[in-house]
C-alpha cells in the first residue's frame, strides 16, 4: 500500500502559527507539549486556551 | 453599609457561607433571589459557599441513560452541564455576579476552571483540563493512572448575571457517582483531593482557599456577609 503525504500551504501556516503560539506561552509550552505527548484525554495546565467550545457547562438566556 | 467597591476602588464579592447539609431546593431559592436583586441593583456581587445534603442534579444538556437507573430522585435544574451529584465532602460555590462583557460566558468558565486548578495546586495535586470535556481533571499519567475527575462546573447566565458555579470533591465519597453517568461522560473516574493526596482534606479546609482564589480570579476584594444581610437594603 502506498501512502502519499501531502502538505498543503495552509497546513504548513498553520503549523507555524503553532510553533509561535508554543514558544510566545514560555514555560507553559514545555508543560503542555509534556501533557501532549500524553494524548489527547490528559490534563492539561490551566492556560487562557479554550478546550471546550461549545458551552457544555453553561445555559444562557440574554 | 455593604461595601461595593474597597479603597482603590478595586470591586467586592460578598461571600456568604450557608454551612453543611444544605438542601438544594433551598440555596437554589437563594441563589433565585439574589440574582433578581443583583441583576436589580439590590445585591452586590455574592458568592454561596456550602456543602450540600446529597442530591443528584441534572443540567439541561443531561440525556436519558446518564440518570440512576434505579430511580433515585434527581433534581432537573437550570443550568448548563449534565448530570452530577452533590452532597458531603464537597465544596460548591455558587457566584452570583454581573459578568463583565470583557469575559463572556466561555471566558467565565475558563476562570473557574483556573480557579479549581489554582485550589487543586494549593493542596499539591495537579490538575487541569482535558480536550472536550468539562471540569477539572487529574491523572492520565500513563498506565495504570487513569483520569479522574475532581471538580465540574455547571452555570447559568441571565440577563448578565450568573448562578449556579463550580463543585469540587473534597473529602466525598466517590460511590455516590456509581449510580450516574457524571458529567455524561461514560466510564469516568471520580476522585478528590482527600484520595489523591491521601489525608482527610475537609470543605472547611478548602474555603478559605476557594474564596482567596476566587476573588483573585474576578480581581475582587472578598468580604464575608451573613446570609440574611445579602438581600438587606
Amino acid at each position: 500500500m502506498r501512502i502519499r503525504w501531502r502538505l498543503s500551504v495552509a497546513d504548513v501556516t498553520i503549523a507555524a502559527m503553532s510553533i509561535t503560539g508554543s514558544l510566545a506561552e514560555g514555560s507553559f509550552a514545555a508543560k503542555a507539549g509534556m501533557w501532549a505527548r500524553r494524548g489527547a484525554e490528559t490534563p492539561s495546565e490551566g492556560s487562557a486556551r479554550s478546550l471546550l467550545g461549545d458551552g457544555e457547562s453553561a445555559a444562557v438566556d440574554e | 453599609m455593604r461595601p461595593t467597591a474597597r479603597s482603590g476602588g478595586t470591586p467586592a464579592v460578598a461571600i456568604v457561607r450557608l454551612g453543611v447539609d444544605v438542601p438544594y431546593e433551598q440555596a437554589w431559592e437563594l441563589q433565585r433571589r439574589i440574582h433578581a436583586g443583583r441583576a436589580g441593583g439590590a445585591a452586590p456581587d455574592t458568592c454561596l459557599m456550602l456543602e450540600h445534603a446529597p442530591v443528584y442534579t441534572a443540567g439541561r444538556r443531561t440525556v436519558a441513560h446518564e440518570r440512576p437507573a434505579d430511580g433515585t430522585p434527581v433534581i432537573d435544574v437550570d443550568r448548563g452541564g449534565r448530570m452530577t451529584w452533590h452532597g458531603p465532602g464537597q465544596l460548591v460555590g455558587y457566584p452570583i455576579i454581573a459578568l463583565p462583557p470583557s469575559l463572556g460566558v466561555e471566558g467565565y468558565i475558563r476562570l473557574l476552571e483556573d480557579v479549581l486548578i489554582q485550589i487543586c495546586a494549593d493542596f499539591g495535586v495537579r490538575a487541569g483540563r482535558v480536550a472536550g470535556r468539562s471540569g477539572v481533571w487529574t491523572g492520565g499519567s500513563g498506565d495504570g493512572d487513569p483520569v479522574r475527575g475532581l471538580g465540574a462546573i455547571g452555570i447559568r447566565v441571565t440577563g448578565g448575571v450568573t448562578m449556579h458555579g463550580f463543585a469540587l470533591n473534597c473529602a466525598t465519597d466517590a460511590s455516590w457517582f456509581d449510580r450516574i453517568v457524571p458529567c455524561g461522560i461514560a466510564g469516568a473516574q471520580v476522585s478528590s483531593l482527600s484520595a489523591e493526596t491521601g489525608r482527610r482534606i475537609v470543605v472547611d479546609e478548602v474555603m478559605p482557599y476557594a474564596e482567596k482564589r476566587l476573588a483573585e480570579a474576578l480581581g475582587m476584594e472578598p468580604y464575608d456577609l451573613p446570609e440574611e444581610d445579602v438581600l438587606r437594603p
